[in-house]
């Protein structure tokens, strides 16, 4: 049986955080895979596990800033801002020495998560790498190793993989 | 722990060549290592494990909180973090650093050499000379397609690229440097100097973090002697190692953070010496400049960095070297430092539409003469604070380098340019070289001016910031360092 994430994030937190995710990494149906199919929060939820004390709180006030920022500067919540308001935030957000790392900190994850080739164990699409043509044969010997991940190490029995592909 | 001969703390360029010299003399020796053990079995080419196991945590500087908080240039600063250093994560460019340069090292800090006469290229000479033998640098000359269609575009405007001098055999058949060698084609640390250590009886000790150095009051003229260091394991015990000496190689961001953690400075009553502990922070401010191209390029597949232009090197000719080609190897690195055309990260739709063209770019690496003008700061809450100054002579190098770059890509058809964050790897003078106590950390002889025992090995030592990739002139600094010991202190 698939046990669901959040493992270490809090509700909240992984909520806005999958928001997060989704709109620094939008996708566009099954051919363009995005932040949100291949499970880009659960990514950021597993390594969350993994990190220091101090680098939790760092994480959860950047995360808090995401949800301050908006209704300081827009009277709104994150998920309501349109487009041009989201551009305005994360430039101001990038330029305010008060968030700018943890701006970049959240922008990180996202991009790791997505651009390391991620998919939830029980994801069945394409995912980055396959998306924008990188890898194949200039890569010989590559091993991605996902068991440093809390969710493919409590899922692997329900998908028969060992964390190892 | 042992008492030991010698106590080598970092395992880079410095640490891993001291480590091999010392010990092959018979000496007792640690070499310890705040990153884990990984030989080429496991270097598999992900990116993402290289990312999180084999760097330090990329730095930002903290520039704003000295220009009243508001917002100036940022750059991210990096090395690795493993046996080896940052050699088992480099580029593996192997160039000497200009005549020009070491020669201004006398005038910068008042550097000697070992007949007390001011330090020279030719100083130098041998070190560079033994170095290139035992790390068997060539030119690299299997461009790949990226490379080449830089080249191409640079001979159009009449100024062709050269294959680099690099660390690298023949039996280099990837692109993997970044994320560890997995066919030791790499000739870094690890596999010439640590491996070939180990054999020798050194006591290697990864995944050990060392908070301090030990000192005393000293018997000789200097106010305080080293003795040991107390250390971090893995699991969080803590504990101490005696030794004779102690020679701090850890690095230009990490060996001034373990002074002034040992509390130097207060012990020393603030000497003007021990101030200059994490002052004069050059970095060789670098950005990569991207050209996407109408056909595939693959710009992956082979070394990074394996041409470059170093005509421009110097001050006085520009100020920037010119090093192609390079996407940084896999997608997070080059997503991850993407700016666009306002100098914003990149996020969105705008994102998904660069990273699609991925395999169609290639990029130009500028790395830039820059002052050493930053610091490697301890806040009162413990926490590192890195600074670098961005003067308008930076900028001016930059826009000068982007000129020439974009009208050697435009001669090739490129659709498109962008620019990554600025950031560098060539981090160095921290703790300076040189007899002028106001200017330097330690010695002519790389032992601080006010600890006996206690010596510098890095990239720390440089006492002007050079215009080349630093690993081998570390190299032969610390070569340099371990002929001095050998002949003049072991006696």
């Amino acid at each position: 049986m698939k046990v669901t994430p959040p493992y270490y994030l809090s509700a909240e937190d992984y909520e806005i955080l999958k928001l997060i995710a989704d709109i620094m990494i939008p996708g566009n149906g099954p051919d363009e895979p995005g932040a949100s199919a291949v499970g880009t929060v659960n990514y950021i939820d597993s390594e969350f596990g993994n990190m220091s004390e101090t680098e939790k709180e760092e994480l959860r006030s950047g995360i808090a800033l995401f949800q301050d920022y908006p209704k300081k500067f827009f009277g709104k919540e994150l998920s309501d801002l349109n487009q041009d308001e989201i551009s305005a935030l994360f430039k101001k957000m990038h330029t305010d020495p008060a968030s700018r790392l943890s701006f970049l900190l959240v922008r990180s994850l996202c991009i790791m998560g997505f651009y390391s080739d991620y998919t939830d164990p029980w994801y069945d699409g394409i995912g980055a790498w396959a998306w924008m043509n990188y890898g194949g044969k200039g890569i010989p010997g590559l091993n991605k190793d996902w068991s440093f991940l809390e969710i493919y190490r409590r899922n692997k029995n329900t998908t028969g993989q060992s964390g190892k592909e | 722990m042992n008492d030991y001969d010698y106590i080598i703390v970092g395992s880079g360029a410095g640490g891993g060549l001291l480590a091999y010299r010392l010990s092959g003399t018979g000496k007792r020796v640690a070499l310890i290592e705040a990153g884990s053990f990984y030989g080429p079995d496991s270097f598999n080419r992900f990116e993402l494990q290289a990312v999180r196991k084999l760097w330090w945590p990329s730095t930002w500087t903290s520039n704003h909180e000295r220009n009243n908080n508001e917002p100036t240039e940022e750059m991210m600063l990096g090395m690795g973090r493993c046996v080896g250093g940052s050699t088992t994560i480099f580029t593996a460019v192997a160039h000497r650093a200009f005549p020009e340069n070491i020669d201004n090292w006398h005038n910068e800090t008042g550097m000697l050499n070992f007949s007390n006469e001011p330090i020279s290229y030719s100083d130098l000479d041998q070190s560079y000379r033994r170095i290139e033998t035992e790390t068997k640098i060539r030119k690299y000359t299997e461009w790949d397609r990226g490379t080449e269609k830089i080249a191409e575009g640079f001979k159009r405007i009449g100024h062709p690229l050269s294959p680099v001098d690099a660390f690298v055999t023949p039996a280099c058949n990837q692109n993997a440097c970044l994320f560890g060698c997995p066919t030791n084609a790499k000739t870094g640390s690890l596999v010439t100097y640590i491996i070939p250590a180990i054999y020798n009886g050194v006591d290697l000790y990864p995944d050990t973090f060392v908070t301090e150095v030990m000192t005393r009051k000293s018997s000789t003229d200097k106010p305080l002697e080293a003795y040991g260091i107390k250390y971090r394991d893995k699991e969080g015990n803590t504990g101490t190692m005696s030794g004779k000496a102690v020679i701090l190689s850890a690095g230009a961001l990490q060996t001034p953070q373990i002074l002034l953690r040992s509390g130097i400075r207060e012990k020393t009553g603030y000497t003007k010496s021990s101030m200059q502990i994490g002052q004069n922070l050059g970095v060789n401010i670098g950005s990569v400049m991207y050209g996407v191209f109408d056909e595939d390029l693959y710009n992956w597949i082979l070394h990074p960095l394996s041409a470059n232009i170093s005509e421009f090197a110097l001050e006085k000719n520009g100020g920037f070297l010119l090093e192609a080609s390079t996407v940084f190897e896999a997608p997070i690195g080059f997503t991850d430092t993407l700016l666009d055309a306002d100098g914003n990260p990149v996020w969105g739709r705008e994102l998904k539409r660069i990273t699609k063209d991925y395999r169609k770019m290639a990029g130009v690496f500028i790395n830039t003469h820059d002052m050493n003008n930053g610091s490697v700061e301890i806040d009162d809450s413990g926490k590192t604070k890195l600074y670098k100054k961005f003067t308008q002579n930076d900028r001016e190098h930059f826009r000068k380098a982007r000129d020439l770059v974009y009208e050697a890509m435009q001669s090739v058809g490129v659709r498109e340019v962008m620019h990554s964050v600025y950031l560098s790897h060539h981090v160095q003078g921290t703790c300076r070289i040189g007899e002028n106590k106001e200017k330097s950390v330690v010695d002519s002889n790389y032992e601080m001016h006010d600890v006996s025992n206690l010596f510098v090995g890095d990239g720390s030592l440089i006492p002007s910031v050079i215009d080349a990739n630093p690993s081998l002139t570390i190299y032969a600094l610390a070569d340099r360092l371990s002929n001095h010991l050998i002949q003049n202190i072991q006696k």
